[in-house]
């Protein structure tokens, strides 16, 4: 089973996909479409780390389940002659990271999730 | 003749006063109390000097008679009006009283609001106007409308000529808001204050979208994505004792100089720290609130709309215990470009210096004008023009620090020379020029490039060259666009000289009737 974050007209759907067999043939199907709700005010935590600008993955600083402290920079995204640190806003585990080292990003494009820690 | 003695006279006015004081009466203040809220008059009392207030026009009384209106009472009609002192400077207030119709706005409690204007920019003393009101009084039809109308007019004629700051203390919704937009200052309350032009029922049936009344009007949305509030408190004691504080920094009007204030922090005072802070390489990012703070009189620094447009930092401080208003790119977001967003937010604040005679200090530190489709399509062209604009406008004391990059268009947007900087210091860390190095190389020496034996090497060859000769201040000194190249360690001592200087600059405004301003 996959996950994929698809973004249609401006909106996020969390799309799960699973490989199905049949007569020796495989396909995906949908096994879920859920609407990702952004956070309703931006002063709250904002899961999904977005870049700023449209720039390129310089450095990753993170891995798929490292916890994070608030404030630390994950991601360093260079964009109009800086490297721009990319920090965490709140402490947590990071859930997911979309991006690799030399990507280049769009304005608004998801870098990495990170879930609120306990 | 009454056959009263003066003294019974007196009682009966006593009497008559306590009955209007109760606003809307017992039960009413006692609701508002319950959903967290002051009263009208609490308020003022919290707001200004202890036992400065005196109240005007409480006995006004609306003229409504149709839809059941001649027979009721309205104390006060809904609005508290009158004077106190701030720290012992005169300042006018109007309150509105929930409690009462719940603050709607009729014929008479817009006369009340038009009247007290009218008095604050006779004397020339700042005007601050608590909103808490439904909206219009709808019985009273177009009277209601045209009160609107007149606040409108009165805070477009004091605009520049007094302070005008607004708070928001519940709903301040529909034609409502434009009075406080109209004004210099916005103060909201978290999760109190609301405030739309339509409200989430009417979003909802013109457009089917659902949207919670704080998501589309509270004080965060205002405060991070509008830019429409300029301050934000958790609390309405903490809002009174913000709006105190701006006002220290403030003239009570437009012929008065901003007041100054003590300073125990040595004008001469190193920047030692400022060494740390900044990166001598461009493209690494440090935090210019830091830089900011170092610079100026400790703990000075009150920002203006700090969450909105982050990648400009623009607010009031004292050097050497004279007011300035700082503007400043903040390379820590959007890497310190210019946007929409930033020329809006800047070009207001410059604006309202120059009104109130107020320097201006510029740190500069900008890569260019944030490119995207989404900018040109919105309309940088006109945004970014306010920039040059106000800058190129304002008559006050302009000093501009190029800490380091200062690129292109940005680079005159930021208080150049050209825009009428009074005086231009330069780190040596500064970079002006037309544009990056990379760039700028890759359209002059295309031909050289290409034709080179290794491309590569040709142009890291030029890259060099380019920084060698752009890279620094010196160019732009050497051509008198920077008066003078200064240590890092020495820009307090070289802004608070400077400020000294041009203190007594005057000039006069142009003998037109005012310019086309970019709006």
């Amino acid at each position: 089973m996959r996950r994929f974050l698809v973004r249609v007209n401006g909106e996020e759907y969390e799309v799960e996909v699973a490989e199905v067999r049949e007569e020796g043939e495989s396909h995906w199907n949908i096994r879920d479409i859920k609407k990702v709700v952004p956070s309703p005010s931006p002063l709250q935590v904002t899961t999904t780390l977005r870049a700023p600008m449209p720039g390129r993955v310089l450095a990753i600083n993170v891995a798929k389940g490292e916890k994070v402290e608030a404030g630390q920079v994950v991601i360093i995204l260079e964009a109009m002659k800086m490297e721009n640190e990319i920090a965490a806003e709140r402490e947590g585990i990071v859930k997911e990271v979309y991006v690799e080292e030399n990507d280049t990003v769009d304005s608004g494009d998801p870098l990495l999730e990170i879930e609120e820690g306990r | 003749m009454s056959k009263k003695t003066l003294l019974e006279l007196v009682e009966e006015l006593e009497k008559e006063k306590a009955l209007l004081l109760r606003g809307g009466g017992e039960k009413a203040l006692k609701k508002q109390h319950e959903a967290g809220k002051l009263t009208a008059r609490e308020r003022i009392e919290l707001l200004v000097d202890e036992g400065s207030f005196e109240e005007i026009d409480l006995f006004i009384e609306h003229r409504a008679d149709r839809f059941g209106m001649a027979e009721r009472k309205l104390p006060a009609d809904g609005v508290v009006t009158g004077f106190g002192t701030i720290e012992g400077r005169v300042v006018f207030v109007y309150s509105q009283d929930f409690t009462v119709m719940g603050g709607s706005l009729g014929e008479m409690h817009a006369r009340k609001i038009t009247k007290i204007m009218d008095m604050a920019l006779k004397v020339g003393a700042p005007i601050i106007g608590i909103n808490d009101s439904g909206g219009a009084r709808i019985q009273e039809g177009i009277d209601s409308l045209s009160g609107y109308g007149q606040i409108f007019f009165r805070n477009t004629q004091a605009s520049g000529v007094i302070p005008q700051i607004a708070l928001i203390l519940g709903p301040c919704a529909g034609g409502a808001v434009y009075s406080p937009a109209l004004m210099d200052f916005i103060f909201m309350v978290e999760g109190e204050s609301k405030m739309f032009v339509t409200g989430p029922q009417v979003v909802k049936a013109a457009t089917g979208e659902e949207i919670s009344a704080e998501d589309l009007g509270g004080a965060t949305t205002h405060a991070t994505k509008s830019g429409v509030a300029h301050f934000v408190a958790s609390t309405e004691e903490e809002c009174f004792l913000k709006v105190r504080t701006l006002l220290s920094y403030l003239p009570s009007n437009n012929v008065e100089d901003p007041p100054v204030g003590d300073s125990s922090d040595p004008w001469n005072r190193h920047n030692t720290p400022l060494l740390e802070i900044v990166s001598p390489h461009p493209n690494k990012p440090y935090d210019m609130k830091e830089v900011v703070e170092e610079l100026v009189d400790r703990g000075s620094f009150l920002e203006v709309q700090k969450d909105f447009a982050r990648n400009i930092i623009v607010g009031f401080s004292r050097i050497g215990g004279q007011v300035v208003g700082v503007v400043a790119n903040q390379p820590y977001h959007l890497a310190g470009c210019l946007d929409i967003n930033a020329a809006d937010k800047a070009s207001r604040f410059i604006r309202f210096c120059d009104c109130f005679n107020i320097p201006l200090l510029t740190l500069v530190d900008v890569p260019g004008f944030l490119p995207g489709s989404n900018q040109e399509l919105g309309g940088i062209i006109r945004h970014g023009a306010k920039m040059l604009y106000a800058y190129s406008e304002a008559t006050v004391p302009k000093i501009t620090v190029i800490l380091r990059k200062a690129y292109g268009g940005a680079y005159l947007a930021m208080c150049s020379r050209d825009l009428g900087a009074d005086l231009v210091l330069a780190w040596p860390t500064a970079e002006i020029a037309v544009m990056g190095a990379e760039g700028a190389v890759d359209i002059i020496f295309r031909q050289e490039i290409e034709k080179a034996l290794d491309s590569e090497v040709e142009r890291e060859k030029l890259l060099e060259q380019y920084r060698q000769e752009f890279y620094n201040p010196y160019q732009a000194a050497r051509r008198g666009y920077v008066d003078e190249v200064i240590d890092p360690r020495e820009t307090r001592i070289k802004v608070a000289k400077a400020l000294e200087v041009f203190w007594s600059k005057r000039e006069e405004g142009k003998g037109k009737k005012h310019g086309n301003f970019p709006v």
